[in-house]
């Protein structure tokens, strides 16, 4: 956007760097400009609900309503209107069948005899400053009205509109149709075109036809200023990928009230720079009278919401600046809103006007003030377990990843997992993120593979969500906790489930897991931690040579995961002090050889509950099959004698023999 | 036997000027003074068969002689301990500059750390931390943050959509979540004010993945519902949470455009790259935008239950990944997503 053509609106002298910031703060952010041929173009970064500043003249208006200078009154069709524009003769003919609920305005009117030829250079340096090329005059004039005004415009060839006849419509889908650039598109179901005798000869809102458009032989023409539905000229440009600067318009709303304006000020620009006469009466084509609109705001409630103490004079001088006529009685301001700001509705929006204004950099800061809220909020989430968990496995010697949780079908695939059974994006942006992760162990591989180049310690983990479903109908979004090691290091890895179960005050069991899953688990080297009412809490596994071999790597690794949401319902157990006993603890090393199959797990809960003197239980060697075990006895109450040793040890022995054929290693 | 004695004592008293260390010198008392077996004691043992004159005679030489002994065990311990003390610094130097022992030694993601602060801070004011679903209908994402089917804004926000295949919903009803904001509506919905709520998660947009976008992101998003909340509370708040997040940073506000509030209020912070000098990076503005924020839409209060004549709210959302990027001046966006520990192990 030119200054330039700024400052035919509204005078100011302030550097431009100090306009881009006094804009930027209103709203209307400028963070680039640059020097060209003695004038500088603003770009301008329009908010979506202002589209009454994708003109020159909108443009000035927020400039001068922000440092507060005068607008110009834009050229009055009225006052200045220097040509005859009441058509002489019989009225040229055109039928325009219009769909309201397509386009709830249009305005036209013909001209006749018009030489086309090249525009004067002051319109065409404007045009090339916004970025467009010049064409000729007429389309010339089309395009600097729009830039101008704001309001987007067509011109047809009149002669080339067979039957003189227009019939706005729905595209049913599927019809050719030719630009005045020379493209050929095929029209997407429902966008809005305009047909003459069977042929499209406007995509209404983002192109015009190449069959009525413009050429060098064109004499008579219609000028045509339409108001579209936004939603529809949007969906139709996303459809075919196809944006233009009317296009642009449309989609956040039109100035349905701007329509006449803009048609006489490009209808004089015509006559001035192609001749010709009018052709035809002005056709207005309306829904309805699109006047102003009223809305009220109390001065209390600006204060209210904005909290500051503002004068009522200074609201109305805001509201003025804005070209917003406001009459105020008893403390409550009537506001018409003219029709080129669509995005002023509801009270709020009033106070966003003062405010922004006002401006937001003056305004005290305060914290709120109510009471704090104590009362759990729904969807609640306890991150502290979160954060006490990770420390533990940083401690560890766990690093933490973040991966994606969108992965691909390969990575399914080679958890033998069918992809017909997860959850599947529809657009994916490629084929590495197209499915969202059951699981976190597709990842820990992937993240495993990328360290063993480099580091022969590997250790990581990941606090993620995965997604499990067949379906929308029923899935599970849940968090799950994961972590992988290099090499055959299953004790250390359920070490570390040890280690979180203890801080976490979780008493749970790690058993055996045949069953567990064949394809990811090694089938004798895999516990689960199962939990009442059969859930697994989850497993730590050696992973299958099969599996590491479908990811590339060479060697072992060990796995362990946990539902974490389940986890963290089973945490949070505060631990009560026991008081230290003043009576001394035996300690005696038994060294027993465990025959072939029989847990170790089994014989520590044997010893275990033998005797409830019987303290704690160790295993604290182990050759081959003889595994020595250091038990501690202790009466809390009082000394305990050599011979109730004796014979509590004999009761362990004896359950030993009794159920795994355990005896005590010859010595 | 007085002979025997002086040679014992001549003998014991060379050995104790010779010995360098207390072990000896507990050897040595052994061997002479020991209870049974003692050089010394043996001979005392024999005093009683001696002559009765000779017996006090030599019996008290024979109590000089221990006497001495002890005197000089004791000397020369004493001794060795002023020596030890001495030449402590010469005989127990160690190189300290020899790398330490440590445990084994894990790392928190970047992303972590920053979250904790972030929650830290939000806690101090009185915020608690909610989380919802990143699998979420449109309703929630967008038509209750007042962003409905034809809203413009939806085009910054490009969702990805879930394959309805095999279920009974329709085509375009559920996606992944674009911004935290579909958690205002659903927290509203159930719980009544006033409500002071964190919500950190994972979002997702459709976008060219480059330096600087990535498909999937993390945002904060904090709201405060109650009577009589007003715009500079909101201000108060972000200015505030800035200001802890990133030490010693400026903060400016730029009125805006979001479906979800009115009014709508951008935060700007100095640039932490040129420090407020210009440069590529702030697109020499000095400044760069981090926050979005406002006060919350009387629709959006609306649509989840609660009368906005009687409540108003501000929220404000910020990328926790843009957090991240510019506290620890990551030049890539991608990275947080990275498996490699060279790169995670420096956090």
């Amino acid at each position: 956007m030119p200054l330039s053509w700024l400052k035919e609106f509204t005078e100011f002298k302030i550097p431009i760097g100090e306009l881009a910031v006094k804009l930027s703060e209103a709203g209307l952010t400028i963070e680039k400009w640059e020097e060209k041929e003695g004038d500088t173009i603003l770009d301008p970064e329009v908010t979506p609900n202002r589209p009454d500043l994708l003109c020159a003249y909108g443009t000035a208006r927020e400039i001068a309503a922000v440092i507060n200078t005068k607008l110009k009154a834009h050229s009055d069709e009225k006052k200045t209107f220097s040509h005859d524009y009441k058509t002489r003769g019989i009225p040229m003919e055109i039928k325009i069948i219009n769909n309201f609920a397509l386009c709830p305005r249009c305005t036209a009117i013909i001209v006749k005899g018009v030489v086309v030829k090249p525009s004067p250079d002051w319109l065409q340096k404007r045009l090339k400053q916004v970025g467009l090329r010049p064409i000729n005059n007429l389309v010339d004039i089309t395009n600097y009205v729009m830039w101008e005004l704001g309001n987007p415009l067509h011109v047809f060839d009149y002669d080339k509109i067979r039957g003189k006849k227009m019939v706005v419509e729905e595209a049913r889908g599927g019809e050719d149709f030719r630009s005045l650039d020379g493209i050929n598109y095929k029209l997407p179901k429902d966008a809005i075109i305009i047909k003459d005798l069977g042929r499209v000869i406007d995509l209404c809102g983002i192109k015009g036809g190449e069959n009525t458009a413009v050429s060098q032989t064109t004499r008579n023409i219609l000028l045509h200023v339409p108001i579209y539905n936004g939603t529809r000229v949007r969906r139709t440009s996303q459809a075919l990928g196809l944006r233009s600067d009317a296009s642009a318009i449309f989609e956040r709303g039109a100035d349905p009230g701007g329509t006449v304006k803009a048609l006489y000020r490009a209808l004089q620009l015509v006559l001035d720079l192609g001749g010709g006469t009018v052709g035809s009466d002005l056709i207005d084509i309306k829904k309805d009278e699109f006047r102003p609109w009223t809305v009220s705001v109390s001065h209390e409630q600006i204060e209210n919401l904005l909290c500051i103490k503002i004068d009522p004079q200074g609201v109305k001088e805001i509201f003025k600046r804005l070209e917003l006529e406001a009459l105020e009685a008893n403390g409550v301001y009537e506001v018409t809103v003219p029709t080129f700001r669509n995005d002023l509705h509801i009270p709020e929006d009033l106070i966003e006007e003062v405010g922004r204004l006002y401006g937001y950099n003056r305004f005290p800061k305060t914290l709120p003030a109510g009471v704090v809220p104590i009362e759990k909020v729904a969807y609640s989430y306890d991150t502290g377990l979160d954060f006490r968990v990770k420390e533990i496995l940083k401690g560890a010697g766990f690093g933490e990843i973040y991966s994606y949780s969108l992965i691909s079908a390969d990575q399914l695939v080679k958890l033998g997992i069918d992809p017909r059974e997860a959850l599947k994006i529809q657009n994916p942006i490629s084929h590495e993120y197209e499915y969202l992760r059951p699981d976190l162990l597709g990842n820990l591989l992937e993240a495993l593979k990328t360290n063993l180049p480099n580091f022969t310690d590997i250790k990581v983990f990941e606090l993620g969500r995965i997604y499990q479903g067949r379906s929308l109908d029923k899935y599970e979004e849940r968090y799950q906790l994961a972590g992988i090691l290099n090499g055959e290091r299953f004790s250390e890895a359920k070490g570390i489930i040890e280690l979180i179960f203890n801080d976490l005050g979780i008493d749970s069991q790690i058993l055996p897991a045949e069953e567990a899953n064949n394809a990811w688990f090694h089938p004798a080297r895999t516990a689960k931690i199962p939990m009442p009412k059969e859930k697994n809490l989850g497993y730590i596994a050696e992973l299958h040579p099969n599996l590491l071999t479908k990811f590339g790597i060479k060697g072992r690794a060990v796995y362990w995961e946990l539902d974490f949401d389940l986890l963290k319902s089973l945490a949070g157990k505060v631990k009560t002090y026991q008081p230290i006993t003043k009576y001394p603890a035996i300690i005696e090393d038994l060294t027993l050889a465990i025959p072939d199959k029989v847990l170790v797990g089994d014989v520590l809960d044997t010893i275990k509950i033998s005797s409830k003197l019987v303290n704690t239980v160790k295993l604290i060697a182990s050759h081959e099959e003889n595994k020595t075990f250091r038990i501690n006895y202790l009466n809390p109450t009082k000394n305990l004698a050599d011979a109730e040793v004796a014979k509590i040890r004999a009761k362990i022995l004896a359950n030993l023999k009794g159920e795994f054929q355990i005896k005590p290693k010859e010595k | 036997m007085q002979e025997k004695l002086l040679n014992l004592k001549n003998e014991a008293l060379a050995q104790i000027m010779a010995v360098r260390d207390n072990n000896e010198l507990e050897k040595i008392r052994v061997e002479y003074l020991g209870k049974n077996s003692g050089k010394l004691t043996l001979v005392i043992k024999k005093i009683p068969e001696l002559e009765p004159d000779q017996k006090v005679i030599v019996g008290r030489f024979a109590n000089e002689v221990k006497k001495m002994i002890e005197d000089a065990l004791e000397r020369q311990k004493a001794l060795l301990q002023k020596e030890r003390e001495e030449n402590i610094a010469e005989a127990e130097w160690i190189d300290v500059t020899i790398p330490g022992i440590r445990p084994p030694e894990g790392h928190l993601h970047p992303l972590t750390q920053t979250l904790a602060d972030v929650i830290s801070l939000s806690r101090r004011l009185g915020f608690q931390i909610a989380a919802g679903p990143e699998i979420e209908t449109d309703n929630y994402n967008f038509e209750k943050v007042n962003m409905p089917p034809d809203s413009p804004s939806r085009d910054t926000q490009a969702s990805f959509y879930l394959d309805p295949r095999g279920s009974k919903v329709q085509p375009g009803e559920i996606l992944l979540r674009t911004h935290t904001s579909n958690m205002q509506s659903r927290v509203m919905e159930k719980s009544k004010p006033p409500l002071r709520v964190l919500v950190p998660g994972k979002c997702y947009r459709v976008d060219d993945v480059d330096a600087s976008h990535n498909i999937e992101f993390y945002q904060f998003e904090g709201f405060v519902v109650d009577r009589g909340i007003s715009l500079t509370d909101l201000l108060g708040t972000v200015d505030y949470f800035l200001k802890e997040l990133i030490p010693g940073t400026e903060v400016k506000f730029y009125a805006t455009h979001f479906d979800f509030t009115e009014p709508s209020v951008e935060a700007y912070i100095r640039c932490t790259i040129c420090g407020g000098k210009g440069c590529a990076y702030c697109k020499n503005q000095g400044w760069s935008e981090v926050l979005g924020s406002g006060m919350i839409h009387p629709h959006v209060l609306k649509f989840a239950g609660m009368d906005p004549h009687i409540y108003t709210g501000f929220a404000f959302g910020m990328g926790l990944t843009r957090l991240a990027i510019l506290r620890y001046q990551l030049d890539d966006i991608r990275l947080l997503h990275s498996l490699d520990m060279r790169v995670l192990e420096q956090f």
